[in-house]
């Protein structure tokens, strides 16, 4: 199930378990420095064997998929985009994501600007004048493709590594 | 300023020995005028570095201040734009966490646009959070706005609700109006609040009586007897309105009805003649299966007569002239099942069907008339 060789996904929602049964004492939830503990040396090791540009496909492949998931199994509104998008920050903040904002929203061209305060991933990192927050874009773009229909570019344009406050995704449906 | 550093040629130098930095004063004094710029609001302007500034601390002071003076004036910038409202401003690349704070600042306020516009769409789920007080502030007025929206809703839907009821209510009073009034008549008094008397030179009244009334209706349980009458009377209201005529009321068992008013109408001896033919013949079936046989005497008879709401409260509209007596007069000389007209009326319809003369006949104060019987109701 979880080792098995594979050339195409064979994750599924049931593979995250019942934490609840499995962890009756220490709960759901833990430190988020942990959770970047994995994060951060899983990208250090891929980096390490396939340098720096493989690894943040490899985060952005997995984000993706993990927001296609997430858009299956937690979100319920499937057709009306502002229903959605109420949903989504509500979910977001629920399980101590983020706490998602729209700046704008041109449903028209399908042109988001969208900012994640107190990012699970970065808020309180060192600023290093680096936008890392890969595994948040291919989340968002499966997240918004699961919903169009439509691949969209997703892209880091302000990050806490970058000297912000916030990160800041600039999302555009591919043409 | 020692006289020593004066002579220098150089815009600082370092003196071995003592560990001292000097710099000229110029350098000095455009730091002083950088900083000076800042407190007073004046917009500040890079330092041009001379030449012959050795690499030492004072060229990194004047190159720190330099890229101070880029942020500032970059940020001085955003700053307005902000101000303006103009929310679309790229903010300028900046660690200063004034900047970053700032930067905060047009996020949350593009943000709380977007909100507005979600909002201001009807969208009222829509709320603001972790934004300190204003969070509070701005989803308690999104709160009364849904709240105000929804009581207006439920207005809108309690009005729409009466004005339906008003509507049919209105249809209803509207119907009963034309059920007492002809329809001229209803439509002028809706539109204007009144209808003048008028006379209607041209006009032919049917007047009806059922045969042995007072005898049968002793013998009938109330309202078998009003249920046979109300068959019979929509059975002629039906025929009257099918051939344009009009029915004016009904008194007891007698009926009541005109052709030629209020709308003028030159076939009006003949559209009452015929509904006329009609009733006896609806009559005459009825008769083949019904308990109850009625008959009918009629007279018609043509001539001038007035029309008019009589009554404020309860309205009615009557007619009134010697045409109407002399249309009962014709009834009273009638047999059952018989159309009996006046000579006047006969004139009129002599040519459409068949009549047999009855000659001249005594009539209660009004002399000798002469009468004809419509032959079996029969069309020509």
């Amino acid at each position: 199930m979880f080792k098995e060789e594979r050339k195409e996904t064979r994750f599924e929602w049931n593979m995250l378990g019942d934490i609840q049964a499995g962890r009756p004492n220490l709960g759901t939830t833990m430190d988020v420095a942990v959770y970047r503990l994995m994060q951060f040396t899983l990208r250090d090791v891929l980096i390490q064997k396939y340098g720096v540009k493989e690894a943040d496909e490899i985060y952005f492949m997995a984000g993706e998929h993990a927001g296609k998931e997430f858009f299956s199994n937690l979100i319920k509104e499937k057709t009306d985009f502002n229903k959605f998008v109420l949903e989504l920050k509500e979910v977001l903040e629920k399980l101590r994501i983020g706490i998602m904002r729209i700046e704008k929203a041109d449903l028209e061209n399908m042109k988001f600007t969208i900012v994640i305060a107190e990012d699970l991933d970065c808020s309180g990192l060192p600023v290093t004048d680096e936008e890392i927050c890969t595994y948040d874009e291919g989340f968002l773009s499966g997240l918004l493709r699961s919903f169009t229909g439509a691949e969209f570019d997703v892209k880091e344009v302000d990050c806490w590594c970058s000297g912000d406050r916030v990160c800041r995704f600039s999302a555009e449906r591919k043409d | 300023m020692n006289k020593d550093f004066k002579e220098d040629n150089a815009s600082s130098s370092f003196q071995p020995g003592t560990g001292e930095l000097v710099a000229k004063i110029e350098i000095i004094d455009r730091i002083t005028g950088t900083i000076h710029n800042v407190l007073k609001g004046k917009k500040l302007e890079v330092i041009e570095i001379p030449a012959d500034l050795p690499d030492n601390e004072i060229r990194q002071l004047v190159e720190y201040v330099n890229n101070f003076v880029k942020e500032y004036n970059s940020f001085s910038d955003f700053m307005y734009s902000m101000a303006r409202g103009e929310l679309d401003y790229s903010p300028p690349k900046s660690s200063m966490v004034v900047a970053q704070s700032f930067k905060s600042l047009q996020s949350s306020l593009r943000h709380l646009a977007y909100v507005t516009q979600r909002i201001s769409s009807g969208d009222f789920e829509h709320k603001v959070s972790f934004m300190g007080d204003f969070s509070e502030a701005f989803n308690k007025m999104a709160q009364q706005l849904k709240d105000a929206f929804e009581k207006i809703e439920k207005q809108n839907a309690e009005l729409k609700n009466a004005n339906e009821i008003i509507t049919a209510e209105k249809e209803k009073s509207e119907k009963l109006l034309l059920n007492v009034l002809p329809l001229k008549v209803a439509v002028e008094l809706k539109e204007s609040g009144k209808s003048e008397p008028q006379l209607f030179e041209n006009v032919s009244v049917f007047f009806s009586d059922m045969v042995g009334f007072t005898a049968l209706s002793s013998n009938l349980e109330p309202r078998l007897l009003i249920s046979e009458l109300n068959d019979i009377f929509t059975r002629f209201d039906e025929i009257m309105e099918k051939n344009s005529c009009e029915r004016i009321k009904t008194i007891g068992d007698a009926y009541l009805s005109v052709c030629g008013m209020p709308m003028k109408n030159e076939a009006h001896a003949y559209n009452l003649v015929a509904s006329a033919s009609e009733i006896v013949k609806y009559l005459n079936q009825r008769n083949e299966k019904a308990e109850i046989k009625w008959k009918v005497r009629i007279g018609i008879h043509s001539g001038a007569l007035v029309g008019g709401i009589v009554g404020v409260k309860k309205y009615i509209y009557d007619i009134f002239g010697d045409t109407i007596n002399t249309a009962s007069r014709m009834e009273s000389c009638s047999e059952p099942m018989k159309i009996n007209v006046s000579e006047t009326t006969y004139d009129l319809v002599k040519d459409k069907f068949h009549f047999v003369d009855r000659g001249e006949i005594e009539v209660k104060g009004k002399g000798r008339m002469r009468m004809y019987f419509m032959e079996d109701g029969a069309h020509e």
